[in-house]
């Protein structure tokens, strides 16, 4: 794998860090258990809940979107109702990675976007949808009871950016009727996912502040903020292993963009942008102008040298991914275009190994080598 | 599909040297593991000569009859293969094997004819995805050019996971699943695969072309499996490699691989890949026995079978008991509770099990089980699902009863938390 000069400079620095680690005398003491309450506060009760509240709002501009759209159908409506969605994509893809508690209950998170669909599934369903083109896919609420795969984003990203789709529907023939009232039940069907979400967050918010002994779920806030740890790394990795690797494939002959995540809406990269300033607050306790730095598990770190260089790592990414165009298609068609995404996945990998070995290791919430007690 | 990660640790060995008197010795509780283990597989072997022999008198004399006769020897052979399929996680020699017998879901237009209509002309996954080996002698698969005149085990090997797509499945019970019943296309509606007997008949009488190719294929994948299945049984056997490598050692990677199997198949596999993702997507094609519409069976033999190695005991199909010094007995001379609570949890789910088994019997099949709207059969496949989930926890708790550690069990992305179990 091939490292750009300033990334491999990061490493080397990072590297020198984890050496000081190393070097510390000693196991560090157990943090004590309500040293994590307020990081726990301070993510699930401060930053998280504006966040679902601006999801919700997007999902209801989106939903009004297609109305209008749908009400007298024109291009100028078909690229409002496209904006609509990538508005909404945008923050959905920030709250995505916060796998846990009322995100995650009952499939909600796969029921807002079904990816990946290893089996091909949604093509397959949404072959025969058009076929029948049945009237309870476009009642809000049979839909909420239907297949995950046709309910949530990618089957919009479907309806909107798909073959003919947008054509259809401002012609209005049988299938483009059809597909109005499909997308606009979807759309409310996201809104109405988005404000269960937004309903039930705030108790499980609290469940988690008053983990400890008397809580039936949390039997301590380690124990609570333990999600939040592997929420940062799992989104690290399903950034790398699914929605990097799986386009890339195993060669550049083999890399396929329609593999990654949003691929008709040319946004696989730009979900990924978005992953990583999610993935950051959970880390610092900032997201966008809401919340306060260190306050995320930063907060339980006491190296301020560590915790500088895993940012300006992470800052490094960010900024690779920013400077990258939206889709991987774009991307691919570069003649570096498959080391430039390698590297990326590279990078994603980097950060990964920081997670496990420096933050895993410093707030005792990871099960992978904790660089300071050597173990 | 990952293997799960084994992090076995001989750190805490010291606890199963520690425990009362009445506490078996490890090495024996994991010989009635590899007895059983041996027993389920020859089983599985006998039941699928059994299914050979079928399949053989079918090519030979095809008909209404000798078909049926086929397709229940089919549904037999399932029983006793579905419960040595927690030895699957935990043990490599298993995992890396089981593919080639119990591969699925797979893209069956790589092998025969499909209704293009619903299934597709393509997939961007698979360049196989209807290849149809049956059709045609000569097969153009990522530009190489695959000579299929002649349909043996040799081919069919070639075939399996072409183009490294999992889905191409060629060879083991689903492939000869599809054969026997052909595709389900009833959707969430009643009724499983109707391939007729007479895709097998000779001259004018053949359906759909290609009888004498479909009859060669058939026999080639049920003699390939027998001999799959002969080489499984042999590993388990005295002296076979699966059992002396869960036998060696302090105990302690024996145990963990009881544990990790039984995890993993409760939680990512059979709680996660096999029956949850059907339930989200409402979809009968992620049902595990797809074509027959056995998946009710498929499932319940599942659980029985982490019921089985947790308990020590094992029913034969000719109603012979394999049993002896279990886990159970190790867990209870540690923790009398838990092997009390997970002995009920893995009871609970096996009635789960039971009761998809009963619904499918009065009519109602795995794939309506699912149907979106049937609230009813979805609240029985989540109850198996919750069973699974649930016993998983306590599953977790048998490494620190024991003095195991380090296990991660196989995940799935369609349980609600899978972080939760971890």
């Amino acid at each position: 794998m091939i490292f750009k000069p300033s990334w491999r400079s990061l490493l080397l620095s990072t590297t020198t860090v984890f050496a000081v680690g190393l070097s510390t005398p000693g196991a560090k003491a157990d943090i004590p258990d309500e040293n994590y309450q307020p990081v726990l506060a301070h993510l699930l009760g401060t930053v998280m809940p504006p966040k679902i509240d601006e999801f919700h709002a997007a999902s209801e501009e989106l939903t009004e979107g297609f109305r209008d759209f749908c009400s007298d159908p024109d291009n100028g409506g078909l690229e409002e109702t496209r904006a609509a969605y990538h508005a909404a994509m945008d923050i959905w893809q920030e709250i995505q990675p916060w796998r846990m508690g009322p995100l995650v209950a009952n499939g909600r998170d796969q029921h807002i976007e079904y990816w990946p669909d290893k089996h091909g599934t949604a093509a397959r369903q949404f072959r025969k949808l058009m076929f029948d083109k049945p009237a309870a896919y476009t009642d809000p609420e049979q839909l909420s009871g239907a297949s995950a795969a046709l309910q949530g984003f990618p089957a919009l990203e479907e309806v909107l950016f798909a073959d003919d789709h947008g054509n259809q529907m401002i012609a209005a023939d049988e299938n483009g009727v059809f597909l109005c009232q499909y997308g606009t039940a979807i759309a409310t069907n996201l809104g109405t996912l988005s404000g269960e979400l937004q309903a039930e967050w705030p108790d499980f918010a609290t469940a988690m502040e008053n983990a400890g002994p008397d809580s039936m779920d949390y039997p301590s806030a380690k124990f609570a903020a333990t999600d939040l740890y592997r929420a940062l790394h799992e989104g690290l990795l399903i950034i790398s292993t699914q929605k990097l690797a799986r386009p890339l494939g195993e060669n550049a002959e083999d890399a396929r963009a329609s593999r990654g995540e949003s691929p008709l809406a040319g946004r696989s990269l730009r979900n990924i942008e978005h992953n990583l300033i999610g993935l950051f607050a959970i880390y610092d306790g900032t997201w966008g102008d809401i919340g306060e730095e260190g306050q995320g598990l930063a907060a339980l770190i006491d190296n301020s040298l560590l915790d500088r260089s895993f940012k300006l790592n992470w800052q490094t990414v960010a900024d690779t991914v920013a400077d990258l165009p939206p889709s991987v298609a774009e991307v691919l068609v570069q003649s570096d275009g498959y080391a430039t995404l390698s590297d990326l996945k590279g990078q994603i990998e980097f950060l990964t190994m920081l997670v496990e070995n420096d933050v895993g290791g410093n707030t005792q919430l990871g099960g992978g080598f904790n660089a300071l007690d050597g173990d | 599909m990952k293997i799960a990660k084994i992090l076995g640790t001989a750190a805490l060995v010291s606890t199963l040297g520690a425990q009362a008197y009445a506490a078996p010795a490890a090495k024996d509780v994991l010989t009635t593991y590899a007895d059983i283990a041996h027993a389920g597989y020859e089983d599985s072997l006998i039941t699928a000569k059994e299914l050979q022999a079928a399949i053989d008198e079918l090519v030979a004399n095809p008909s209404a009859a000798t078909f049926d006769a086929a397709k229940s020897a089919w549904l037999a052979s399932r029983a006793p293969y579905q419960q040595t399929e927690v030895y699957r996680f935990g043990n490599a020699i298993v995992d890396d094997w089981e593919g080639k017998v119990n591969a699925w879901p797979l893209d069956e237009g790589l092998i025969d004819y499909v209704e293009t209509g619903l299934y597709g002309e393509e997939s961007e996954e698979n360049p196989a995805y209807t290849a149809n080996v049956i059709a045609n002698p000569t097969l153009t698969i990522s530009g190489e050019t695959i000579d299929a005149s002649t349909i043996d085990a040799a081919l069919l090997e070639s075939l399996h996971e072409i183009d490294d797509v999992e889905a191409n499945v060629a060879t083991g019970y689903h492939a000869i699943e599809f054969l026997l019943w052909g595709q389900d296309l009833n959707g969430t509606d009643a009724g499983a695969g109707e391939r007729k007997w007479t895709d097998y008949a000779a001259g004018d009488a053949c359906t759909n072309g290609n009888c004498d190719r479909r009859s060669e294929y058939l026999q080639a994948a049920a003699d390939l499996m027998v001999s799959d299945l002969e080489w499984i049984t042999e590993q388990w056997a005295e002296g076979g490699e699966a059992r002396k490598t869960v036998l060696e050692g302090d105990g302690v990677p024996g145990l963990t691989a009881i544990v990790t199997g039984m995890g993993s198949l409760s939680y990512g596999e059979l709680g996660g890949e096999r029956t949850k993702l059907g339930l989200l997507l409402h979809d009968p094609e992620e049902e595990h026995d797809c074509f027959s519409d056995n998946t009710h069976n498929s499932h319940y033999y599942d659980a029985l079978g982490i019921q089985n190695v947790y308990l020590g005991r094992y029913t034969r199909v000719d109603g012979s008991v394999v049993e002896g010094p279990s886990l159970s007995d190790l867990v209870a001379a540690n923790d009398a509770a838990l092997d009390t609570e997970l002995r009920g949890k893995l009871a609970a789910s096996v009635v789960a099990g039971k009761v998809m088994v009963t619904r499918a019997k009065g009519g109602e099949a795995f794939d309506q089980l699912i149907a979106m709207g049937n609230e009813d059969g979805n609240a029985v496949v989540q109850a198996f699902v919750d069973a699974l989930v649930d016993q998983t926890k306590s599953i977790e708790q048998i490494i620190a009863a024991v003095g195991i550690d380090g296990i991660e069990f196989e995940g799935s992305d369609s349980l609600d938390n899978p972080s939760a179990v971890n």
